[in-house]
């Protein structure tokens, strides 16, 4: 019974991440008309901002707010940048744009914060 | 853990037989110095540099140059030369891949747990290792369990094994996924119900640096230790501290050892690589001390090494380190020697 409950309990809160990652993609795509396939590097760069200032800080708190600051900075400069461009063009310059982007962020975190992955503890 | 094996072939032989005496040796080394995995090459790297240094830029007083290449930790690239495959070219200082594991399946057998519950990722190190274990580990398996490479979250497989309820628990997870499964089963609360056994690769110095706590008691096997007490082990881990400022791991002991078996053979034939038949018994001869104590070449030119069970303690300085408990193979030799016909 206990197991039951352990992978209920797992399976949800995958798919809980899992939603709210799609959620936000689809959410660019209805509203903006934007197919952008770099959100999960949004994702990630919020993730390592997140991690590292909870650990410089200890708090967990003030790294969440990092985080939700962390992937709203990128966010706008991206779109000043590089989407504001692309609004008016088909979906294909979209894809190839935003799938450089991904390439550009994963080699971006590897300068910054290095090859092995940060951890993080289980907020006290 | 294939490219630790040939990180350390002395891939420079065949070129450096044309080099002159009075020309440094040339030694190529392919390691792997990119991806996740690229701190294990500098490591070996390092060790191999510092063997150089302290000898000022020679090895076995012969003047040698280190060529570094990156192999980006692609195993593709390597090929099996320890069993059938052995080659009298072919020399390997570091271990098989699954001797920390037969140590641990020993280990676990002298310490009476009859179930064990097994896990590693799905790919062919993966069932290396296992096998490895099962080869010395004589009570019942409660599950081999092959999760996904590169997998994060252990969170399922974690409560099939307190659902499972084995006596012990095995598991090979190099890199960040022993990270995350270590610090998950001590979350999960078994750390302390069920015990946990791993290979070193998830134990070392660098790897507990990001585990922390959660390793704290957790026994390994392996064939080298920091505190291991001879001389040369010694004199290289207080060495390598001075010029590194952190504690070696196994794969830097390995590329010192590498460089130290080198100059042994070098000095042997005065740096003349023409000589190459008895630089190559030279070097089969091992004549050197290797920083792990007992250290001899099988048949099938791989290490015959004792084996060890470690266990992560906490120092006073709250560093978390290895402290090795236990003896618990001597002279052990692989399982492929069989295999090879030299």
């Amino acid at each position: 019974m206990l197991l039951v409950i352990e992978q209920i309990l797992n399976g949800l809160q995958l798919g809980i991440t899992l939603f709210l990652m799609s959620a936000g993609l689809t959410l660019v795509f209805g509203i903006m008309q934007v197919i952008n396939l770099a959100h999960g590097s949004f994702y990630m760069i919020g993730a390592y901002v997140g991690a590292t200032v909870a650990a410089r800080t200890g708090s967990f708190l003030l790294g969440v707010a990092a985080a939700l600051a962390g992937a709203a900075i990128a966010g706008m400069i991206v779109e000043v940048i590089v989407l504001r461009r692309l609004y008016r063009r088909e979906h294909l310059d979209q894809v190839l744009a935003t799938f450089g982007l991904i390439l550009f962020f994963n080699e971006l975190t590897r300068i910054v914060w290095g090859r092995q992955p940060l951890m993080m503890d289980v907020p006290a | 853990m294939k490219k630790l094996l040939m990180a350390l072939i002395p891939a420079g032989l065949l070129a450096a037989s044309l080099a002159m005496a009075a020309e440094p040796v040339k030694i190529g080394m392919v390691t792997t110095l990119s991806t996740k995995a690229g701190y294990l090459g500098e490591e070996i790297r390092d060790g191999f540099k510092l063997a150089i240094a302290q000898e000022n830029g020679t090895l076995g007083g012969v003047p040698v140059e280190l060529i570094v290449e990156d192999d980006e930790a692609k195993p593709e690239k390597g090929k099996q030369l320890a069993g059938k495959g052995c080659h009298p070219n072919y020399f390997s200082v570091a271990y098989q891949n699954d001797n920390p594991d037969e140590v641990v399946g020993q280990y676990v057998t002298e310490a009476g747990h009859k179930t064990t519950y097994l896990l590693a990722p799905n790919y062919p190190a993966g069932k290396d290792h296992l096998a490895g274990f099962k080869r010395y580990y004589k009570g019942q398996i409660a599950a081999e369990v092959y999760t996904k490479l590169d997998q994060s979250d252990y969170a399922a497989e974690i409560a099939a094994i307190r659902a499972a309820k084995p006596e012990a628990v095995y598991f090979f997870l190099p890199g960040g996924m022993g990270i995350n499964f270590v610090k998950q089963y001590s979350q999960a609360g078994l750390i302390g119900t069920i015990p946990l056994y791993g290979p070193a690769f998830s134990f070392d110095e660098r790897i507990l640096k990001a585990v922390g706590a959660a390793a704290l008691g957790v026994k390994n096997g392996s064939h080298w230790a920091h505190d291991l007490d001879n001389p040369a082990n010694r004199q290289f881990v207080a060495a390598y501290r001075q010029v590194y400022g952190n504690t070696p791991t196994l794969y830097a002991s390995q590329g010192y050892d590498t460089a130290r078996l080198l100059a042994g053979a070098l000095k042997a034939v005065g740096g003349d690589l023409t000589r190459i038949d008895e630089f190559r018994a030279a070097l089969k001869k091992a004549e050197f001390e290797s920083t792990r104590g007992n250290f001899a070449f099988g048949n099938n030119q791989h290490p015959i090494h004792d084996m060890y069970i470690r266990e992560v303690i906490k120092t006073p300085s709250g560093d978390y380190t290895n402290k090795t408990v236990k003896k618990v193979f001597t002279n052990h030799v692989d399982a492929f020697a069989g295999e090879c016909a030299m």
